[in-house]
């Protein structure tokens, strides 16, 4: 005669648990465990290559708080956020009002607005260096053709049009989202809300920013932390349009090629200013100050949108 | 305040095989409370929202007072509307939903509060105002849209289905207070139900509509007692009304009406009623009963005998004030409130039997099986055309 067991009360409170074991080891072995040991070699001398390793504690991190090149990298990082920021809840919004007016062709546009979006960073990257080219480009005999030559230029090798140019790209290529999460805002707002509007006496100028926007927070808020994301990882466009030193002379590094330099090299074929530790030392650091932004700006913008 | 006059209002959705609305003509009197009533489909939110400018009019004209409206915008036709939805603006306080309107009319700010305060007052919102929408129960949304629709004391109310979000209890109670509301302003009023309980207790006439089509428009009173056709007859009224297909005979001065095997009486008033059954002695007709009209015999002594029938209880609901008798009878239902059927249609019972529902006092003893004698009230007999359905009245 045997008996089945009696649950346990552990069992029974954590036994679901184990239905998230497989889940949490894959976690554990791709993030975490990774994440742990980057922090130790964070805290050494360790320049990838060799055994030659020393123990330094946070000499790395001190060293970064005053590393100019690192605040200049951020500072392009910061001025990328807030101009593709401004553009998408400008532009963005713009193309998804009218979108949402749902004329005809609507899938035709909404298909071709969203298609850069699903194209490979670098794909994109390498035909906007065509495009941008002083010599084989089109961008530049398009503004000539549109009587606008004085304002055609060498893109990508001015330190002035630089970064413009890789804001301009970045531009393109997010704008799919921006258009996509408002218009999915858009279209939660019940019909209703603005014939009652409609009816109350309002214009369509006092329906849309007195009824129908203060209702597109909860997307305002979602296009702005992912944007915000997004932003301070760069590194794909600025690499294929500019190269790993943010040429010209840095005009356009931005933090994610600085830690690829400092830790994988790319401005040179030595080996003597690899510094594996401290690109990693930095790759956290712009770790820890995005999670504690992205944090703050939840807080503030969640405060802001109404509860359904 | 104002008068609301359709004429010849129509719809047709682009692809649609049916109109919406055809050829609507009512005219509403400056301060009235119209009831549109009609099954899901009828047309009457249609003819609501292109009264209130939502709704592109494909033919015919609505004035408002005396100003044709067709080409106004709903901002410039000075009506305001209550929402099934209710439609508040989640992101403001009840305040800023009733004072929106009068934000964007630029009241002067004093004014406007005073409003305001006053709508709330009457609407008893006062300790919600700097809530959001979001935190109140159903019965207090509903009063603050209509809060929203009368603080800028417009001329014409449009009202679509207010209250069917709402739970059974709270319906009844905000009947009547939306009526007090309108009797107080005195506004005319439009007003979408599904329901006929609201368009009976609410309107001062009752609009009910079928397939885009006015069926008849009266007085709750009128639109119950002297129903157009089968389909107002059986849509009124609950339970509906009895119909049955019968024969009309005629023995010297005395007309009966035969349901099955066996007769009813039709009295003089039923007759002066009902004039036109002449045209119909030994045809058929369909004769309703309503379910009031037929009580146990055995509480009536004094009922003639050529004025009743006797049938068997098939069941019995009691409703504690009085009972539900389902009998059966010797003859085939009509029913005419089926969504979906365009002709008139019987209910088929395989034994070509047909249920008739009576409603007896609490006081009889009348049980389940038993073959119960009933009294009719032959002198509220009502009588249709068998194949068009209408009443056979002289009518205007």
């Amino acid at each position: 005669m045997s008996h089945p067991k009696p649950q346990s009360s552990f069992s029974s409170t954590y036994g679901h648990l184990w239905f998230v074991l497989p889940g949490f080891a894959f976690f554990l072995a791709v993030m975490l465990i990774p994440l742990i040991l980057a922090v130790g070699i964070s805290m050494t001398n360790w320049t990838g290559f060799g055994n030659d390793l020393q123990f330094v504690g946070l000499d790395n991190y001190t060293e970064l708080l005053s590393y100019w090149p690192f605040y200049r990298a951020a500072m392009h990082n910061a001025i990328i956020f807030l101009a593709i920021l401004l553009f998408q809840h400008t532009v963005g919004l713009y193309l998804a009002v009218l979108l949402n007016e749902k004329p005809r062709f609507m899938q035709f546009y909404r298909t071709v607005l969203f298609l850069p979006v699903i194209m490979s960073l670098v794909a994109t990257g390498f035909i906007w260096t065509l495009m941008l080219s002083p010599n084989i480009g089109l961008i530049n005999p398009l503004l000539q053709t549109l009587g606008l030559g004085f304002l055609a230029g060498n893109w990508l090798s001015d330190p002035d049009l630089a970064l413009p140019a890789i804001i301009f790209v970045t531009a393109w290529n997010s704008m799919g989202w921006a258009i996509i999460i408002y218009l999915s805002g858009l279209q939660n707002i019940p019909e209703e809300l603005k014939q009652a509007a409609a009816m109350d006496g309002a214009n369509t100028r006092q329906i849309f920013w007195r009824v129908v926007f203060p209702q597109l927070s909860p997307a305002f808020t979602a296009l702005t932390v992912l944007t915000f994301i997004g932003t301070f990882r760069t590194f794909d466009v600025v690499y294929v349009l500019t190269g790993p030193l943010g040429a010209p002379n840095f005009a356009t590094d931005v933090v994610g090629t600085l830690i690829y330099r400092t830790a994988f090299g790319g401005s040179s074929f030595s080996s003597a200013d690899i510094r594996f530790a401290f690109g990693l030392a930095m790759a956290l650091m712009l770790m820890l100050v995005m999670a504690g932004f992205c944090y703050l700006l939840i807080r503030v913008l969640r405060s802001r949108e109404i509860e359904a | 305040m104002s008068t609301v006059t359709l004429k010849n209002l129509s719809k047709r959705y682009d692809g649609a095989a049916a109109a919406a609305l055809v050829d609507l003509n009512i005219s509403i009197n400056d301060g009235e409370f119209l009831v549109l009533v009609g099954p899901s489909g009828c047309g009457k939110s249609t003819a609501l929202k292109m009264i209130g400018g939502l709704e592109e009019i494909s033919g015919g004209e609505v004035y408002i007072g005396d100003r044709l409206v067709n080409d106004f915008a709903s901002r410039d036709r000075d009506i305001a509307m209550v929402f099934q939805s209710y439609a508040l603006y989640p992101h403001m306080s009840v305040y800023n939903n009733i004072a929106f309107p009068l934000q964007i009319a630029k009241v002067d700010r004093a004014d406007m509060d005073k409003r305001v305060r006053d709508v709330a007052k009457i609407l008893q919102l006062e300790p919600f105002l700097d809530r959001r929408p979001g935190n109140l129960s159903g019965g207090q949304r509903q009063r603050v849209a209509m809060g929203r629709a009368i603080v800028r004391r417009p001329s014409v109310f449009l009202m679509d289905e207010p209250l069917s979000n709402l739970d059974a209890k709270l319906r009844v109670k905000m009947r009547s207070e939306v009526a007090r509301i309108q009797r107080q302003l005195q506004v005319t009023t439009i007003y979408v139900t599904h329901d006929q309980v609201e368009a009976m207790t609410m309107g001062d006439r009752v609009a009910l509509m079928r397939d885009g089509v006015l069926q008849q428009i009266d007085t709750p009173h009128e639109i119950y007692h002297e129903p157009r056709n089968t389909f107002v007859a059986s849509f009124i009224g609950s339970p509906a009304m009895n119909l049955f297909r019968a024969r009309l005979t005629s023995e010297g001065d005395h007309m009966r009406v035969q349901l099955g095997d066996q007769n009813l009486a039709i009295t003089t008033l039923t007759h002066q009623r009902y004039p036109r059954i002449d045209q119909h002695v030994n045809g058929e007709v369909i004769v309703g009963i309503r379910p009031e009209d037929l009580e146990d015999a055995a509480l009536l002594p004094e009922h003639p005998d050529e004025q009743c029938l006797t049938a068997p209880i098939s069941l019995l609901e009691s409703l504690g004030s009085d009972q539900m008798a389902h009998v059966k009878l010797q003859a085939e239902n009509i029913r005419d409130i089926d969504e979906e059927d365009e002709e008139l249609m019987a209910t088929d019972d395989s034994d070509g039997s047909g249920i008739c529902i009576c409603r007896f006092a609490a006081q009889s003893d009348a049980r389940v099986g038993d073959t119960v004698k009933i009294a009719v009230a032959c002198d509220r007999l009502h009588f249709f055309d068998s194949s068009t359905g209408l009443a056979l009245r002289n009518q205007t």
